[in-house]
């Protein structure tokens, strides 16, 4: 554990507002090695995003704030680190790939000088030394150089969510979030950019940590697996063997709710039930309201973190001994 | 893999004025105030100064196009009052080319003083909110509170009238309504996400703020700033006219105006010309400023 790269360890983030405290996220731990890639799979509202932006230190401010643990990335707490260290740390240790690439790049600007603006908050470089760079990473997204000084609304949505990694990508982070980055996209053009993520990571040996409701691309680049449920890590493991045999009852549930095409299905499958209201979690097991195989105790006791066929699960069917 | 279209590269510049083009009257009203503004840059030129204000008593209220005989350092000259002259016999046309010197610094210095401080307040009110927010609005509301034209004359009332008074006295009141402006298109445009990217790039706030959220929000500015313009001529002018601005014998429109009143019908050029220069000069500016409301505004594309 002590040469994990990003290691998060009971993280509790809540949102307070007037009326009510929102229960974000409660109680996440999670060991990501260098190189490896984790994607966080879960419904609207499961608190992926959040975790995404208190690894970046960028929660909504006054009402985000971390409650409990802490987020250890590269052995410095970066729940402890000074504004300033963080703002080093963003965009050039760790970098973001946001969800929407039509908002996410601003207007006005040509693509080229949103590019080198991360460059350019990191290192002082000349002038023509970020132009270049800037024409090497368009490349490297599969943009020819000599539309640079174009602005965004002459791109494409695939082509902009391109130019968006290519703005992540620019100071060779060690950790990338990529928050549901083709969730905007078309299926076609989902499959390429989700290849040249792919790619990209293998080639700049970047950790990944990717955002998703959908499993299916989460299968494409990950090895392994976090299932979310209101704020929890429900089953958390390699990829085969979540996909295999799912443990957990929600991630059963999940699974059951993909279309088939080799089985004919009058109506698709759902999970029983919405997802439980943050400010006011069901005591317990988060998930027992709509658990199958829902026990007494379900109601009464939070299931433990269990080991069980080499992955992790919190659910009260697997006990040890 | 290269794109099949090339798509014509058009800066949003380039696409602000194929817009603001189509509307032809603010184009007319464009031409007329460059035609002012090279006018008054190159007052000396068509009119020395000294003879604008230099009394020529025997050609008092020459009317329009009266030649007459005056004197100009010393020697007598034959001149053409192209607009008649004055009580004191100086040349209106001349005048009014001075007046315009006045006038267009006065829309522009005092829009750009308060574009500048109205639009940092706004900005960090709407950024940063909170306690730094609500005492910047409550100042602006408290300034919008007091009638405009009131306020100006109690500082220049105050602080005596002279020229530099009179940029503060209009600039200071045209501050409030450019805070309240930039800090609203800032609350709109700081949410989006292109904010957060930013920020998920490690930029500083200063950078996010002028990088980011500012060049998103000028549209609005840009037209206010317009009207603004015109706006502040007319105070001067006003003011001027109440004798509180530039005073006599130097030219301004205002005063001008209020130096020809008892004049209105025994030489009515004295009165009419002055009168039609401001109201161009504001027409001028109203319509540019329409034109620009419709080049900028994004619901209205195409």
């Amino acid at each position: 554990m002590g040469k994990a790269q990003l290691s998060i360890q009971n993280l509790q983030v809540e949102y307070h507002t007037d009326e009510e405290v929102i229960h974000a996220v409660n109680g996440i731990s999670l060991d990501l090695e260098e190189g490896e890639s984790l994607g966080l799979v879960g419904e609207t509202g499961a608190g992926k995003t959040t975790l995404a932006l208190s690894i970046l230190g960028l929660l909504p401010k006054p009402n985000g704030r971390i409650v409990d643990g802490s987020i250890f990335f590269e052995g410095k707490e970066l729940s402890k680190t000074s504004e300033e260290e963080m703002r080093q740390i963003r965009g050039n240790r760790i970098s973001m790939i946001f969800q929407d690439p039509m908002t996410s790049l601003n207007p006005i600007f040509p693509v080229g000088e949103q590019i080198a603006e991360a460059l350019e908050v990191h290192f002082s470089l000349t002038k023509e030394q970020a132009e270049k760079k800037t024409a090497e990473l368009l490349e490297l997204v599969g943009i020819p150089r000599n539309r640079m000084g174009e602005y965004p609304h002459q791109f494409s949505g695939g082509m902009k969510q391109r130019v968006v990694i290519a703005m992540a990508l620019a100071c060779n982070p060690k950790l990338l979030l990529a928050d549901e980055p083709t969730t905007a996209l078309d299926v076609t053009i989902q499959a390429q950019v989700l290849r040249m993520i792919r790619d990209l990571k293998r080639r700049m040996r970047t950790t990944l940590i990717l955002i998703s409701h959908d499993l299916g691309v989460v299968a494409q680049i990950c090895n392994t697996v976090a299932i979310m449920y209101a704020g929890k890590i429900m089953e958390y493991g390699k990829i085969e063997d979540v996909f295999r045999n799912p443990l957990h009852p929600y991630t059963e549930g999940l699974f059951a709710s993909i279309p088939r095409l080799d089985r004919t299905q009058r109506r698709l499958s759902s999970i029983p039930g919405l997802i439980p209201d943050p400010s006011n979690l069901p005591t317990g097991c988060v998930f027992h309201p709509r658990c199958p195989y829902r026990m007494g105790v379900c109601e009464k006791t939070v299931p433990p973190l269990v080991e069980w066929e080499g992955r992790k699960v919190h659910c009260l069917k697997y006990r040890e001994g | 893999m290269p794109s099949p279209v090339k798509p014509h590269p058009r800066t949003p510049w380039q696409e602000f004025w194929y817009r603001f083009r189509k509307n032809k009257l603010a184009v007319v009203g464009m031409g007329v105030i460059l035609l002012y503004v090279s006018i008054a840059l190159f007052a000396d030129f068509f009119y020395s100064w000294d003879f604008v204000v230099g009394n020529q008593i025997p050609n008092a209220f020459a009317t329009v196009g009266t030649k007459a005989v005056v004197e100009l350092g010393g020697k007598k000259v034959e001149h053409l009052y192209i607009l008649g002259a004055d009580n004191f016999g100086r040349d209106v046309l001349g005048r009014m080319i001075h007046g315009a010197r006045v006038s267009m610094i006065i829309g522009f210095i005092t829009i750009a003083f308060a574009v500048l401080v109205g639009g940092s307040l706004g900005a960090i009110a709407g950024f940063y909110g909170g306690v730094l927010e609500t005492i910047i609005m409550r100042g602006a509301d408290i300034l919008l509170a007091i009638p405009n034209m009131l306020f100006a004359l109690a500082i220049v009332a105050a602080m005596g009238p002279s020229f530099q008074n009179l940029l503060l006295a209009i600039g200071i009141t045209s501050v409030p309504i450019y805070v309240r402006l930039v800090r609203a298109s800032v609350l709109t445009v700081k949410d989006q996400e292109f904010v957060e990217a930013a920020r998920a790039l490690g930029a500083r706030d200063g950078r996010i703020i002028v990088r980011h959220v500012l060049p998103n929000c000028m549209a609005p500015v840009i037209v206010q700033a317009t009207l603004g313009i015109a706006q502040s001529i007319l105070s001067a002018t006003f003011l001027s006219f109440l004798g509180l601005g530039i005073q006599p014998p130097a030219p301004e429109w205002g005063n001008m105006l209020s130096e020809a009143r008892p004049y209105i019908i025994s030489a009515p050029h004295t009165l009419i010309f002055p009168g039609l220069a401001i109201m161009t000069v504001i027409l001028a500016y109203n319509l540019i400023g329409d034109g620009l409301r419709d080049a900028l505004d994004p619901k209205l594309r195409r």
